[in-house]
């Protein structure tokens, strides 16, 4: 059975007449790191609240498909199951601050509370989110007087804490530096090798390009395509879309590097490494010395 | 604040007061960015009373808007956090026992209401 499943999804929020999500179907396994893309509107923020619940369960609208996350039906299972089993993190870090903790270990502790567990356990956890995190350093810290970067993380650390089985992030490095983003990725892509399943959206293509599994893409809230990294950068309609591609995508697409056996262009620099011999090739023919 | 939630305060008010103490100094620094963004536009925002009125104004929109969002987000982030589940809580202080608590307790009770009647026959 797969960890996600989407059937037909739509959504129309409140007050509006057109769909944000329209007809979208997918499956995701269980570990899988999942990049979303897509221009600003394009659906990647509605089908993180999709996915995590708050659709339809916090935001209303009309509602229509099915959202199966681990074998049951969202729209069926009341929010209580749902926290339980998906963590969202979003944008804003400041936000995501209860604002009703004065320290780093209080503010993840917030969460564990609400779910129930003892307090031996609960500490536990928390040791274990902070070294996760790399933020034990910060613990006793007020979450308002952190950095952006810093702030994040406890945003993430407060959601693992409680366990999901799925992370949902909603373009979590938007208001981070690069060391910051960078950060954040390395966490991620831990997490998924501890068998959470990702999805994130994102606007970093670099970052998903070197991370994800598999990478969906979304315009006008249809799904475009649903493929890997590699296959989704070498489309030849990313831009129009409103995305744009890796660098190193754009320069392997400029230089026609691509992989003999599949046609399609590397997406990281370790792809176009593989590439050696084709990389040679039209160096040489460029004039440098193919090295 | 949590003392008061295990002896029966509703969570969520229990809630409102704490973050309140958090939240309002958070909401003047957005003012003060707002204010400061409104200032490099040309709008005077100091002087007399009437002028600090008419700058006033403008201000209210943006730090409104800017609350409702912030709100709206730290709403689903509760949310998303089991703010709402129903069941027991739990918590991650324990409750110290002092040595001289109850004293001091009946001492304030008592302090709460010679004050009140104090203010009301005075």
């Amino acid at each position: 059975m797969s960890m996600i499943q989407v059937e037909g999804l739509k959504y129309r929020y409140p007050d509006t007449d057109k769909l944000a999500i329209h007809d979208v179907s997918f499956t995701i396994e269980k570990g899988e790191f999942i990049g979303i893309i897509g221009r600003n509107t394009a659906g990647k923020s509605t089908l993180c609240y999709a996915l995590s619940g708050l659709v339809p369960h916090f935001f209303k609208g009309a509602y229509g498909g099915k959202v199966i996350i681990d074998g049951v039906e969202v729209r069926q299972s009341d929010m209580n199951e749902v926290v339980k089993k998906i963590g969202l993190v979003f944008d804003n870090p400041f936000s995501q601050m209860t604002g009703s903790k004065y320290t780093v270990f209080d503010e993840i502790a917030f969460g564990l509370e609400n779910l129930g567990i003892d307090r031996g356990e609960m500490v536990a956890r928390i040791e274990r989110s902070l070294e996760l995190l790399e933020i034990t350093n910060i613990r006793e810290k007020n979450p308002f007087d952190l950095s952006g970067g810093q702030m994040q993380r406890v945003a993430i650390a407060s959601v693992v804490a409680m366990k999901p089985t799925i992370l949902i992030l909603d373009e979590p490095t938007s208001q981070l530096d690069p060391q910051g983003s960078d950060e954040v990725f390395k966490v991620v892509e831990n997490l998924a090798k501890e068998g959470i399943t990702i999805m994130m959206a994102e606007q970093k293509m670099e970052k998903l390009a070197q991370y994800a599994d598999r990478v969906l893409l979304l315009d006008d809230g249809k799904l475009i395509d649903f493929a890997t990294p590699e296959k989704i950068f070498s489309r030849d309609d990313l831009y129009e879309r409103g995305v744009e591609a890796p660098v190193v995508t754009n320069v392997a697409k400029a230089l026609g590097i691509y992989d003999q056996k599949t046609g399609l262009y590397p997406a990281t620099l370790q792809q176009l490494k593989a590439n050696q011999l084709a990389t040679k090739t039209v160096l040489r023919k460029l004039g440098g010395h193919g090295e | 604040m949590e003392r008061l939630i295990k002896k029966g305060l509703s969570p969520k008010i229990g809630h409102v007061l704490l973050s309140i103490f958090q939240l309002i100094p958070q909401m003047q620094a957005t003012m003060g960015k707002i204010t400061d963004a409104q200032r490099s536009r040309g709008m005077e925002t100091e002087g007399n009373l009437v002028i600090r009125m008419k700058a006033f104004f403008p201000l209210i929109g943006p730090v409104v808007l800017n609350s409702l969002n912030d709100t709206r987000e730290r709403a689903i982030a509760l949310e998303m956090r089991g703010f709402n589940l129903k069941g027991k809580k739990t918590f991650l202080n324990k409750s110290r026992t002092y040595r001289y608590q109850s004293a001091m307790q009946g001492f304030l009770c008592i302090v709460l209401i010679s004050t009140i009647l104090w203010r009301i026959f005075q």
